[in-house]
């Protein structure tokens, strides 16, 4: 079971605002998907030691070589709003009345 | 036969221009995409120029490349540049990319011609592509069913022969499912085979792009134009053999594995198709063999909780800060992006990222991440034990046969029809979907074949095989798409 203050602290963590209809919704949601997820618990495989199958999970390493980075103005290209070259959010003061 | 042989005749005997060719695909699109919903986008001023250039070409006496001048869509979680690139997601309506991801790079540089970027489930998270912000893709077979998720707009371009082929991409059976529901070919390469850079990351260590096509040859000569190693992912290892040279082998011998008690349907009809196929390839001289997966049913909560957590860090950048969708109304930075969210990404998003957060925070981790992903790589060796018995192993592709639109099930129940396609994406291993038969009611289905870690060519041969000994009366002819 999944309580609502539950769901309300993982929405926290996730940086979700949720009403208290769609955090009552995810709470009845989240118990029987979490109840789902414990059927890993049902599994008769030794549960392994390793985490990670080193012979699959390597990394090719490359040579550290400066390379030419992107275009700044190509990057704040799809920001909605920019100053030089920085990304700008409108602040408390400007951005109006806060709905709900 | 409509394949890319074919369209590639047309060019080189100048029985058509390329612009012409183009022109009968973005015509065909733009009639039918109103209805089907396969397009996102449909790029035509893109693709004429393309064709231009590939007219142009022909017009200097050059040769064409395998894919050159041949349309081609391409799933909207896959950067183009300066195309907009959504992932079916409010958060990014108008994302417009500055760089290409290293697969359409490589076929763009091939001449491939770009008719427009498919229709899917938000940031691939889905199986009906009911979950797309810009409404479902209808399956081409019958409007009323899904065509599948999560690359399901890609598949319906395919099969409704407004794309000569295909590019979607696989995180837990996102090629091959809406592949099975449409009734084309869908190939999930192995992991590390195609470049994941530029691709939209959706759970990073299960993410694959793949092939979509009509034809197992066109499926092996796409792969082998997209799988090249890639130094800007670590993870990218590309593939050392020509699939499309290897095919026409005599399968004579080969060992199929069928796991009848663990890996089966809960739909009569699809267990009849893998039957089928059974048959067929014995009779074309392959060894069956009984193999036991006793761990199957392991794998839908271990793949639920590692690729959500996946999720839930990799959508962690969507703050309404540096692109995408942006709330106007908030009291501080903190709530901006927390609004941002929650009003930029639709439900199902939202219920993965609650779950990958939850399996990830304190008090669960160990219970639940850690705990799937010792047991991902406990799977991981059985697959490696099985895999030293046979040399490919039949499958269902989906447990179902295609959804009704709109039918309503719950989270869980829709998770679980993932039970044939997640384990390969587990544990790295390449697998298609070949069309194998047809339900009562005219709708397509596809069987599956697993093979070992970078032996596309072992199942794509296999694949080739099905396909000639059962002369290609698998694949539908539909009314509709360019008609050449």
């Amino acid at each position: 079971m999944v309580s609502v203050d539950e769901i309300k602290r993982i929405a926290a963590l996730a940086k979700l605002h949720l009403t208290e209809e769609e955090t009552a919704l995810l709470a009845e949601q989240m118990s029987s998907i979490v109840a789902f997820a414990d059927e890993i618990n049902n599994s008769k495989l030794p549960v392994s030691e390793e985490v990670l199958i080193n012979e699959y999970d390597r990394t090719e390493f490359r040579e550290d070589e400066v390379v030419p980075s992107s275009d700044v103005s190509d990057i704040l290209n799809n920001s909605g709003g920019t100053q030089g070259n920085f990304f700008m959010v409108k602040d408390k003061a400007k951005a109006g009345r806060r709905y709900g | 036969m409509a394949d890319i042989k074919h369209y590639r005749e047309l060019l080189k005997t100048k029985a058509l221009s390329c612009t012409e060719l183009t022109e009968a695909f973005l015509s065909a699109a733009e009639k039918e995409n109103p209805e089907l919903n396969a397009y996102i986008s449909i790029t035509k001023d893109a693709a004429l120029k393309t064709a231009a250039e590939v007219d142009a070409k022909i017009a200097r006496g050059e040769e064409l490349g395998p894919l050159e001048g041949i349309p081609v869509v391409i799933k909207d979680n896959i950067c183009t540049k300066g195309i907009r690139t959504t992932c079916a997601s409010r958060m990014l309506e108008n994302y417009v990319p500055f760089y290409d991801a290293t697969v359409w790079e490589l076929l763009n540089a091939q001449g491939a011609v770009l008719i427009g970027k498919g229709n899917m489930d938000e940031f691939a998270m889905g199986s009906t592509n009911e979950t797309s912000y810009f409404g479902r893709a209808k399956n081409p077979h019958n409007y009323d069913y899904v065509a599948g998720g999560s690359s399901g707009g890609v598949a319906a371009a395919v099969a409704g022969k407004l794309a000569a082929f295909g590019i979607g991409t696989d995180t837990g059976g996102s090629i091959r499912q809406p592949a099975s529901f449409c009734g084309v070919y869908g190939l999930k390469p192995t992991y590390g085979a195609v470049s994941r850079y530029g691709i939209v990351a959706h759970a990073s260590s299960f993410d694959q792009a793949g092939v979509l096509a009509n034809s197992a040859e066109d499926t092996a000569l796409v792969f082998d134009a997209i799988s090249k190693r890639d130094e800007r992912d670590m993870t990218s290892v590309g593939s050392k053999v020509s699939s499309y040279e290897n095919l026409g082998r005599s399968i004579k011998g080969l060992k199929i594995g069928i796991a009848s008690e663990d890996l089966v349907a809960s739909d009569e009809e699809v267990n009849a198709a893998v039957e089928n196929a059974k048959e067929i390839f014995k009779s074309l001289g392959a060894e069956i063999v009984e193999i036991k997966l006793p761990f199957i049913k392991d794998c839908l909560p271990v793949y639920y909780i590692l690729a959500c957590a996946e999720a839930s860090s990799n959508l962690g950048k969507f703050d309404g800060v540096r692109y995408g969708y942006h709330a106007e109304d908030y009291d501080d930075v903190w709530d901006m992006m927390s609004r941002t969210r929650s009003e930029g990404f639709g439900d199902e998003v939202k219920r993965r990222i609650i779950l990958g957060t939850y399996v990830l925070s304190s008090g669960y981790f160990d219970a639940y991440y850690k705990k799937a992903q010792r047991l991902r790589a406990s799977i991981t060796k059985e697959f490696d034990k099985i895999l030293d018995t046979c040399d490919m192993i039949l499958a269902p592709t989906v447990p179902i046969t295609p959804l009704k639109a709109g039918a309503q099930m719950s989270p869980v129940d829709l998770y679980r029809t993932d039970i044939c396609t997640c384990a390969v994406n587990i544990v790295g291993l390449p697998s298609m979907s070949v069309p194998a038969g047809f339900t009562e009611n005219d709708l397509p289905v596809g069987v599956q074949l697993i093979g070992g870690r970078f032996k596309e060519d072992v199942i794509l041969n296999a694949a080739y095989a099905f396909e000639k000994a059962t002369e290609g009366r698998y694949i539908k002819s539909l009314e509709m798409g360019c008609g050449i």
